[in-house]
């Protein structure tokens, strides 16, 4: 055959192969159901999944600057050695090491004519500790303060806490706090805007105001390093080493999972689901096009025999049913993808979120719709180009 | 002159469910031109033989000469191309495709590899008005068409392509009186244009009509 008889049989096929397809309408979307719903399922949930992933780097910000924290698990008087948490400061990926330590969640807060308090956290820090955490002293005593031992007595409000017990000026040094019964001087307001906001809601003292004031002892004793993502695991080796050499403080590294591995691991588990899911309704869509097609190509036994009658050759009978159930899948995969996209859209309008898609999905899953669709029919075309002429004459 | 169709101790026996002949040997010669009826009771085998000389079926014995050259042993490939280049068909039921146009219908008898979709439907269209069917019914779904003008088109796909015999099983068995008269006076007309035609009818005006008259009965040629 000529290259142009060839472009004109591949023309005349294709459009037979729509014409069956388009004139049945009901019986092709029958046909498709299963591909349009697996792609759809697939495109939908891959979006939605990459639209999250967006959504989790934004509200995860925080957690990507890396944080490796480490909590002792015997209570200390006397904290951390200094000399240790300078060795580890001094570390090319530690931006700042130090303690924020929660001494009690739920301590009487009051001031000092109130007749009762509020609950409220009871925080022991340094300014290392400050700084690893992002908390910043608003107003009053620097943070500096925090690390001078000879003063005792002190406090910082964290500022929020500071507006609900009704302090109209805590930073000038002349109120007082109660904390569980014991007065300490405000000197400050603290402020933490990211991911430690609960150090606004709290009382904050520094290790030696603790110690001499409050009879109990932590309960949560932490020091914790901000680091520079990544190196969260290495810097936890290394502290765990350096600020408790002789394993008296039974230090447990409770420094979060990487959050770069654990966002990705997320996000990705959300593609792979969503792919899983759409390949299985896939599949399932598969059998539905060789059954449908199956069906027709009984239903079609006098068309199929008479097109044989005719002389067409049986390649060429089972080639239109191919080419049936690989255009049959091209629709479905267009028209999944138009509907996995406008179901993630509108999703994404509920929450308000920015629509992010991979811009080879739609190719891809059009790709495997066709695949897929081209499968199912495989056995029907077979069964199709065995239609025996003598079909169209006893009929 | 030699025969275009030539059989010779064409028969057919099957072998499934039970061993059974169908058709016994028999010799059958048929003029280039001709208008030949095959008649004769229900289940006489006038199906049987259409279908081999249509090479539809391979017989099980015999050998068919179509201008010469033997047919017999021919693979499916070979049989369905001498179909496509020289056989057209009309059957009992005009088997048009519903859904389509009638102009889409008779389309499908053309067989030929490589003609353009312009020319497809203009020799269509022109098949279809040679049967008496105009533009407004080309255009039409062949669903709505009514009985008469289904025959019609099934026998315009068979002619579209300029066959050199076209087989009829029972084209007018459907029909009512005139319809039908206007059917088989369409397939006589065709051996006009140079076509063999070759039907399989219990119609006793097509028998008066033919140039050959071919009788089965139980198998056998009488
Ligand atoms: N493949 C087959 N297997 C078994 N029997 C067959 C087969 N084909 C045909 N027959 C039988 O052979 C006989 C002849 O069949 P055929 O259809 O040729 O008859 P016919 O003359 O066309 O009859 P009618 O006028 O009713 O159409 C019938 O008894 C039929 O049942
Ligand atoms: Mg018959």
């Amino acid at each position: 055959m000529s290259h142009g008889h060839r472009a004109t049989e591949t023309a005349r096929l294709l459009a037979d192969a729509a014409a069956s397809l388009l004139l049945r309408p009901g019986h092709t979307l029958g046909m498709i159901s299963g591909i349009l719903l697996g792609v759809a399922s697939a495109v939908g949930a891959v979006t939605i999944a990459d639209t999250q992933q967006a959504q989790i780097d934004l509200r995860f910000d925080l957690q990507r600057s890396g944080i490796v924290a480490l909590e002792a698990t015997t209570p200390t008087k006397a904290g951390f050695p200094a000399d240790g948490i300078a060795r580890v400061a001094a570390l090319d990926p530690v931006a700042a090491v130090g303690e924020l330590s929660r001494w009690n969640d739920r301590a009487t807060v009051a001031q000092p004519a109130a007749e009762d308090g509020l609950l409220a956290p009871v925080l022991v820090g340094d300014r290392g500790g400050l700084d690893a955490t992002g908390t910043t002293v608003v107003a009053g005593a620097p943070a500096a303060a925090l690390d001078d031992p000879a003063a005792t007595g002190t406090a910082w409000l964290g500022e929020r806490l500071a507006a609900r017990l009704g302090f109209t000026d805590p930073a000038a040094g002349t109120a007082t706090v109660v904390v569980d019964g014991v007065p300490f001087t405000v000197v400050g307001t603290v402020r933490n805007g990211g991911s430690f906001g609960y150090v606004s809601g709290a009382v904050l003292l520094s290790r030696p105001s603790a110690v001499a004031g409050l009879r109990t002892t932590g309960s949560n004793v932490r020091v914790m390093a901000k680091v520079r993502p990544g190196s969260a695991a290495v810097v936890a080796d290394y502290m765990l080493a350096a600020v408790d050499p002789t394993r008296r403080l039974t230090l447990e590294n409770v420094t979060p999972p990487d959050g770069e591995i654990l966002l990705g691991n997320v996000g990705g588990d959300l593609r792979r689901v969503g792919a899983a899911l759409g390949g299985f309704i896939g599949l399932v869509g598969m059998i539905t096009v060789a059954n449908t097609l199956s069906l027709s190509v009984y239903q079609r036994r006098r068309e199929l025999g008479l097109r044989s009658a005719m002389g067409w050759s049986r390649r060429r009978i089972g080639l239109l049913v191919l080419t049936e159930s690989g255009l049959a899948g091209a629709v479905a995969g267009v028209l999944g993808s138009a509907l996995g996209v406008a179901a993630a859209a509108l999703w994404c309008r509920l929450h308000d979120w920015e629509l992010v898609m991979a811009r080879e999905l739609p190719l891809l899953v059009v790709g495997g719709a066709v695949l897929a669709s081209l499968a199912g029919g495989l056995l029907p075309a077979v069964r199709a180009a065995s239609t025996s002429p003598l079909a169209a004459m006893r009929s | 002159m030699a025969a275009l169709i030539e059989l010779r101790g064409i028969g057919l026996e099957v072998a499934a469910p039970v061993p059974t002949r169908i058709l016994h040997p028999l010799a059958l010669d048929v003029a280039a031109g001709t208008f030949v009826a095959v008649v004769g009771p229900s289940g006489a085998g006038k199906t049987t033989l259409a279908s081999i000389v249509g090479a539809l079926q391979r017989p099980s014995e015999g050998s068919y000469r179509y201008d010469g050259d033997e047919l017999t042993g021919r693979g499916l490939a070979a049989l369905a191309r001498f179909r496509a280049q020289r056989l057209g068909f009309v059957f009992q039921g005009s088997h048009l495709i519903d859904e389509r146009t009638t102009l889409a219908n008779v389309e499908l008898g053309i067989t030929t590899p490589g003609v353009g979709r312009p020319q497809r439907e203009a020799t269509s269209a022109e098949a279809l008005s040679w049967v008496g069917l105009g533009d407004d019914v080309a255009r039409r779904r062949a669903g709505d068409l009514s009985g008469g003008e289904r025959h019609r088109v099934a026998i315009a796909r068979a002619l579209v392509k300029e066959p050199q015999v076209v087989i009829a099983d029972e084209p007018t068995a459907a029909l009512d009186q005139p319809t039908g008269q206007a059917i088989l006076a369409l397939l006589a007309r065709a051996t006009e244009r140079g076509a063999t035609v070759v039907v399989v009818t219990h119609d006793e005006r097509a028998a008066a009509m033919a140039d050959q008259v071919v009788t089965l009965v139980d198998g056998r040629r009488t």
